[in-house]
């Protein structure tokens, strides 16, 4: 599985991608970008089986990602997990609304993430 | 109270009469208002509001000040405190509600439609059993008015 | 055209009702709609028959055709007036037996009669039910067996092979009639238990419904509220009939505006094809919600609404939403008026250990001096005063003399609020002040207004717990003096330094009542100016060879039509050199020429607003404002205030009022 990281800090992205070894998956690879532009140009050229997408990130923010995404054929079905610091309902159900799988809270922990992740992929 | 909450009722009060009376009242200095305090007030309207504060903001008119008003909107002349000038003073504090609505957008708030109190030294029933209120006086060529704040805030 | 048609049907169900309809149960109602439709197609065929016999010039015929007539017709009568369906069956049956036994006896054209008589059965057993039916029906059958067989009973010969036909057919009608009664009440009586099952059911969800404390009701995919909910909704939202309503109108400027609408997206994701049960469950917006309700008189009424949303899914489809809410407002608001309370109650507490020791009479002038000096600046900003910063400098003074009482009196709460306010002020009373300012400060006035009241609640409750022969023995010793004590009390422990209180000269009497507030606030600043600059440390009043103990001496006299007040202490004195140099570096100090002073002049110096020797501000002293402001009060009342001093030995104010 492919799974694309996209956070604007560095720091959370290698918390992120350190995360995703819990899941045990050795031929999981990791991509990831800093911004929404990056991150749809790596979607451009790559097959992604996931995006981690946080939400403030400066360029495209990650609304704004999923808003393009899911405007384009091949993305529809793109499993999309939004980690964002608000904690407002109304932001989550607005990320929803514009076609988020699922969202996390900050701080990302492990069984956090992972339970997010096996609820997309129930084999996992 | 914070001053954040009465500032927009201040700005709208003054916004309201510059564009519906031509009159820019003057806002004069705050006083802290005896809750039994004898005044020479005949018209109330008080907005009640709720959120992340609570209490009541009063715009008390004199009956002069009422009857120009009430004659310069409906072009009737007005001789006593009558249904009309009760009707009118609500819906002039309505659209001050309306206003100041805007300047709170950004707090938690919601306010209440005017209810109209009054008689010679009228009784309002201002919530909070020992919050002082604060008077704000306004001059205006037409007359004075006086705008009162009780507002207490709520620990969220 | 279809109303004249309803009008028949109207009219025609009146009739075979016998205009009972309301009162009649389905299966009454059905038995009596064909006894009544039976009687009148009888009534019709009878007339008809009798009329045409008469023609024929048969009269028995027709005379027992239209006796046989009226009895229907009576019988139609009698049971639209009598309501009496079972009696009128018997009488209609009984007619019907007779009537169809004259027939076959009679035989008619062709014999013809013998076919009319076959219907009995299927009329007696309907009409009568089914054990009556068969007892007539078997009677019918002896009947109708003895006028086909025996020869001669009846006017016509049927014949053997005729009559076995005749009873052949009539056995056959009769069992399909058994027959079909039988299915028929079988039919009926499994469906009468079906629906008393289903009252049943309805009557429990109707009780469920109207008892639980809960808001229950389903939501369709237009967001309204089904039929059946509970009575509690109602309750909930202060309105009745809410079938049809929609929800979101029930919620629409009650609750905040952000919250509303993401309530919107969300109640709509319950209907995508696509549902995540758990997700949907964790992002609710309503979990715990904030509902204002306008009340027509006045303001609010806040109430907190905890909403449970689960789709009810069919054919892979959510159907409906099956909602709960319940009214939280109790439980919140105890939560929070249990938490308020804990602060307040520390607070109370801690007040009420600092009041319990102080005299009772004290607390009391110190809530009349608070409340005073709030009136005066009251009446500032009633005034036509526009100069804003005179008003904030009065308010400025009036903080500080409120403060420095508290202080006093170890109200350690209060004068913390009043010093965080002094601090305030501080910051913006040099400069060009706004309305704004003035209006913010305004506000802290009422915050200040609001403490001493609830300084007051406490006196009062502390004084409820005493006796009134201990407040008046309290109230007889000199406040005066006894506000200096505890000044000194409060301040010698804060600097670990020892003071001797000598007021053998002063006559507290001769304080008049116009000057009594000016002196007490003149000895309780002038204590506090000793203790925090002029009297020293024991350890180093020893090194000068001093005794430990310092020693302040408050004396009065009246000459001349003056009252002469003195205060003196024995502490390090007035230092010019010291003064100077601390001058030199006070910024509205700058301009001044301070070689060509004289050391009078120097000294006159800490009369200005913004002169203070202590090193950093402390609660005690430090701030300026305080011999300033006994200068000017006692200028203000025509008086004059001298400083003698003589370095390391002692300080001595005098200060002079016209009586």
């Amino acid at each position: 599985m492919k799974i694309l990281v996209v956070d604007d800090s560095r720091i959370m992205r290698n918390i992120i991608k350190n995360t995703l070894q819990y899941l045990h998956q050795p031929d999981d690879e990791y991509v990831d970008a800093a911004d929404g532009v990056e991150a749809l140009e790596i979607l451009m050229h790559n097959h992604i089986d996931l995006l981690l997408l946080d939400w403030n990130m400066p360029r495209l923010n990650g609304l704004e990602l999923v808003k393009k995404l899911r405007s384009m054929e091949q993305f529809v079905h793109l499993p999309i997990i939004m980690i964002t610091s608000e904690a407002a309902k109304y932001n989550v159900i607005e990320a929803i609304k514009e076609g988020v799988n699922d969202y996390l809270v900050k701080p990302v922990t492990e069984r956090g993430l992972l339970s997010k992740i096996k609820r997309i992929f129930p084999h996992l | 109270m914070d001053i954040k909450y009465i500032d927009p009722f201040i700005k709208a009060t003054v916004n309201v009469f510059d564009e519906f009376f031509n009159v820019l009242p003057e806002v004069q200095k705050p006083y802290l208002l005896d809750k039994d305090e004898e005044h020479e007030w005949d018209v109330s309207a008080i907005i009640g509001i709720a959120g992340e504060a609570k209490g009541a903001v009063v715009i008390s008119f004199p009956a002069e000040l009422a009857s120009i008003l009430t004659s310069r909107l409906t072009g009737k002349t007005v001789r006593e405190i009558d249904e009309d000038v009760v009707d009118t003073i609500g819906e002039v504090v309505n659209i001050v509600a309306g206003n100041a609505k805007k300047g709170l957008e950004e707090y938690r708030l919601m306010i209440s439609l005017p209810s109209i109190v009054r008689g010679k030294n009228h009784k309002i029933a201002w919530p909070g059993k020992n919050a002082p209120v604060i008077a704000i006086p306004f001059k205006s060529v037409l007359g004075e008015f006086n705008l009162s704040v009780i507002l207490e805030n709520i620990i969220a | 055209m279809a109303g004249f048609l309803n009008s028949i049907r109207r009219f025609w169900n009146n009739i075979t009702t016998s205009g009972a309809a309301g009162i009649l149960s389905m299966e009454q109602k059905r038995r009596v709609v064909f006894l009544n439709s039976i009687d009148l197609a009888g009534m019709f065929i009878l007339l008809a028959f009798s009329v045409v016999n008469y023609r024929d010039n048969k009269l028995l015929i027709a005379a027992s055709l239209l006796s046989a007539f009226f009895i229907l017709f009576f019988a139609l009568i009698y049971m639209r007036i009598k309501k009496k369906f079972v009696l009128s069956g018997y009488i209609v049956v009984i007619t019907i037996f007779f009537l169809f036994l004259f027939l076959l006896y009679t035989g008619g054209v062709e014999k013809s009669y013998s076919l009319w008589i076959q219907t009995f059965p299927l009329v007696a057993i309907f009409i009568l039910g089914l054990r009556p039916g068969l007892i007539a029906t078997g009677l019918y059958f002896i009947g109708i067996s003895c006028l086909v067989f025996i020869p001669q009973a009846a006017q016509v010969e049927y014949g053997f092979s005729f009559g076995v036909r005749v009873i052949g057919s009539f056995i056959l009608v009769f069992f399909f009639a058994l027959f079909y009664e039988n299915i028929r009440s079988q039919t009926q009586e499994t469906l009468e238990k079906l629906s008393s099952d289903l009252l049943a059911a309805k009557k429990q969800t109707d009780s469920i419904m109207a008892h639980v404390d809960e808001g229950i009701f389903l939501l369709d995919s237009t967001l309204n509220i089904g039929s059946e909910y509970s009575r509690e909704l109602e309750k909930i939202f202060g309105i009745k009939n809410l079938e049809n309503r929609s929800l979101l109108n029930l919620l629409e400027k009650k609750i905040d505006e952000k919250i509303f609408s993401a309530t919107k997206d969300y109640l709509d994701m319950f209907f995508k094809p696509t549902i995540n049960i758990q997700l949907l469950e964790e992002i609710n917006p309503l979990d715990r919600v904030e509902l204002h309700f306008v009340e027509s008189d006045f303001g609010f009424i806040t109430k907190y609404l905890e909403f449970t949303f689960a789709p009810i899914i069919s054919e892979e489809k959510t159907g409906n939403i099956l909602c709960t809410v319940k009214d939280i407002t109790e439980e919140i608001e105890l939560a929070k008026k249990l938490k308020a309370q804990e602060t307040r109650t520390k607070k109370q507490m801690e007040q009420l250990f600092q009041i319990i020791n102080v005299d009772p009479a004290m607390l009391n002038e110190f809530i009349l001096d608070a409340e005073s000096e709030l009136e005066n600046i009251n009446t500032l900003l009633k005034s036509d005063e526009k100069d804003y910063n005179l008003i904030i400098n009065s308010i400025y003074q009036s903080v500080h003399a409120i403060k420095g009482n508290a202080l006093l009196l170890g109200l350690s709460h209060t004068s913390k609020k009043l010093h965080g306010i002094e601090d305030e002020i501080s910051e913006v009373r040099e400069k060009e002040l706004s309305w704004n300012e003035l209006l913010k400060f305004t506000i802290r006035l009422s915050e200040i207004k609001n403490e001493i009241n609830d300084v007051k609640d406490l006196v009062e409750r502390v004084l409820a717990f005493r006796s009134n022969k201990d407040v008046k023995k309290i109230v007889q010793k000199d406040l005066l003096i006894n506000a200096v004590e505890r000044t000194i009390n409060v301040l010698s422990k804060e600097r670990n330094i020892e003071v001797n209180l000598v007021t053998d000269n002063f006559n507290s009497k001769a304080v008049t009542a116009k000057y009594r507030k000016v002196v007490k606030d003149i000895l309780i600043q002038l204590t506090r100016n000793s203790l925090a600059h002029g009297i020293e440390e024991p350890k180093v009043r020893s090194s000068l060879a001093k005794e430990k103990v310092g020693t302040i001496i408050i004396s009065s006299a009246v000459e001349d039509g003056k009252f002469t007040l003195s205060f003196k202490d024995d502490g390090r004195g007035l230092n010019a050199h010291t003064i100077k140099e601390k001058a030199k570096s006070i910024e509205a100090f700058k301009n001044m020429d301070f070689d060509g002073m004289t050391d009078q002049r120097v000294l006159s110096l800490i009369f200005h607003p913004r002169f203070s020797t202590a090193k950093e501000t402390t609660f005690a002293a430090g701030r300026g404002i305080g011999l300033n402001l006994i200068k000017a009060t006692v200028e203000k009342n025509g008086g004059s205030l001298k400083v003698r001093s003589a370095r390391g030995k002692f300080c001595e104010f005098v200060i002079t009022l016209p009586l």
